[in-house]
């Protein structure tokens, strides 16, 4: 048999096999394609900082919070004690690091327009260190919050983020010994954008990992 | 065309699109393997184990405080006898009121909640040695998230960590392995090696080396001073 009589005898076989053969390419093209979650985004978006959209004082989330959000100037944290990094974001704002009872987890000032837009909070372990709280502590003066996210990056996933953003601050807490490992302030704002702004630690990840 | 011919393209394309769901279908299988450690120290000393009631699972419940649901008598036996290799410690006093219920299976296991509640799902894994090694791990991880963390020693451990890695191949590539994290992995097995210092047992299939000694007990000093020190802290009585 010649390669014509062949190519006619199998045709349809030969048809549906190419056919098949493309569909297989494609599947894996697509798989092996990588993600580009962050083609030409503008700088705000690649660092995202929130603009200062209220002068006033806001109370302070924790006994041992350093700064006061909207009012502490970027010469004063430059003060602190403590301190152990300073970067300058894109966006003109600045990340300023503190020492930590974990090492790997620095506390965090963000200052924006020379003013402090963010403050992260280190809970001691301690029951009897100054700033030591449990969840019970704010839902019995602020009520519930806004919103409960499962789930952190850096604690595990048995913890919970408590968002109380309308109030300019969102406890990491562990909800089975209600223990509050960290406390995030920062101004007001509302739930969805105190994930997009400052939710890095929020994970998908928040069931318990089958071994 | 012909039902020969129709016959003859359904099989071709069948077995082109069909090869990569089955390959894909293959990846999950067995992970555990039962590795024997070379410890040269025994501590905490692991005692003379007594004979089990007739009613293991209230034994287990009156002795020690730990409820299991579902499992064997043989599997109740190894709990029993786990449990009481360990007991010269404070491990009970952070994990009692656990309730641990039966995967069905061969493999698997998890930490899912807090005593007082469902608070590990584990199977009646192959292996002796192993299933009595990874209820206390799983434990382990009863002790880091459902106590005060000045109890279990929290920051201390992450920061052992950081200073010495972990003390496991699973520790240390814990979401390639498992999809779990690095701290919570370690902290297990942290508790789980001091506990059982006769055993090397790799939590997890991933290692890929099947003869590790005892991270604490196999030689001295440790290569990890900082988490016997935290393990000394939270479970020596």
């Amino acid at each position: 048999m010649n390669i014509i009589d062949f190519l006619k005898k199998y045709k349809w076989i030969l048809l549906f096999g190419f056919i098949a053969l493309l569909g297989v390419i494609t599947i894996v093209l697509y798989n092996l394609q990588p993600s580009s979650p962050q083609k030409n985004l503008p700088v705000e978006d690649l660092y995202p900082t929130p603009f200062l959209s209220s002068s006033k004082d806001l109370p302070k989330a924790s006994s041992i919070q350093k700064t006061i959000i909207g009012k502490t100037t970027t010469q004063e944290v430059e003060q602190l004690p403590e301190r152990i990094g300073k970067t300058e974001n894109p966006d003109g704002s600045f990340s300023y690091s503190f020492a930590s009872p974990l090492n790997a987890r620095p506390k965090q000032v963000l200052t924006k327009d020379d003013k402090v837009i963010f403050e992260s909070i280190m809970i001691p372990e301690n029951p009897t260190a100054e700033g030591y709280s449990k969840i019970d502590d704010y839902t019995s003066h602020y009520g519930q919050p806004e919103a409960i996210l499962k789930g952190s990056k850096f604690y595990g996933w048995h913890m919970e983020e408590y968002v109380y953003s309308s109030q300019g601050f969102t406890l990491i807490a562990n909800p089975f010994t209600k223990e509050v490992f960290e406390i995030h302030a920062y101004q007001p704002m509302d739930v969805d954008s105190y994930v997009k702004y400052y939710g890095e630690d929020i994970t998908s990840q928040n069931q318990p990992p089958q071994e | 065309m012909t039902m020969k011919r129709i016959y003859l393209i359904l099989i071709f394309t069948l077995f082109t699109f069909g090869f990569p769901f089955q390959t894909y279908a293959q990846v999950s299988s067995n992970r555990t393997t039962t590795r024997v450690g070379n410890p040269t120290t025994q501590q905490p000393s692991p005692g003379k184990v007594p004979p089990a009631p007739g009613d293991i699972r209230q034994g287990i419940i009156s002795q020690f405080g730990i409820t299991m649901n579902g499992f064997d008598q043989h599997y109740l036996q190894l709990a029993w006898e786990s449990f009481w290799e360990v007991s010269d410690s404070k491990f009970f006093d952070l994990v009692r009121g656990s309730i641990i219920n039966k995967l069905p299976g061969k493999s698997g296991s998890s930490q899912v909640g807090c005593p007082g509640s469902e608070s590990i799902k584990l199977a009646q894994y192959d292996g002796d040695r192993f299933f009595k090694f990874i209820i206390i791990h799983e434990l382990g991880h009863v002790v880091r998230n459902c106590n005060n963390r000045h109890v279990n020693q929290y920051n201390g451990h992450i920061n052992a960590f950081d200073r010495e890695r972990g003390v496991s191949y699973y520790a240390n590539n814990a979401y390639a392995c498992l999809e779990s994290d690095n701290y919570s992995e370690d902290y297990a097995d942290m508790i789980a090696y001091f506990l059982r210092p006769a055993d090397g047992v790799a939590t997890a299939g991933c290692d890929p080396d099947s003869n590790r000694p005892n991270p604490f007990f196999s030689k001295t000093p440790t290569d990890f001073p900082l988490h016997l020190q935290i393990a000394q802290t939270v479970l020596k009585k």
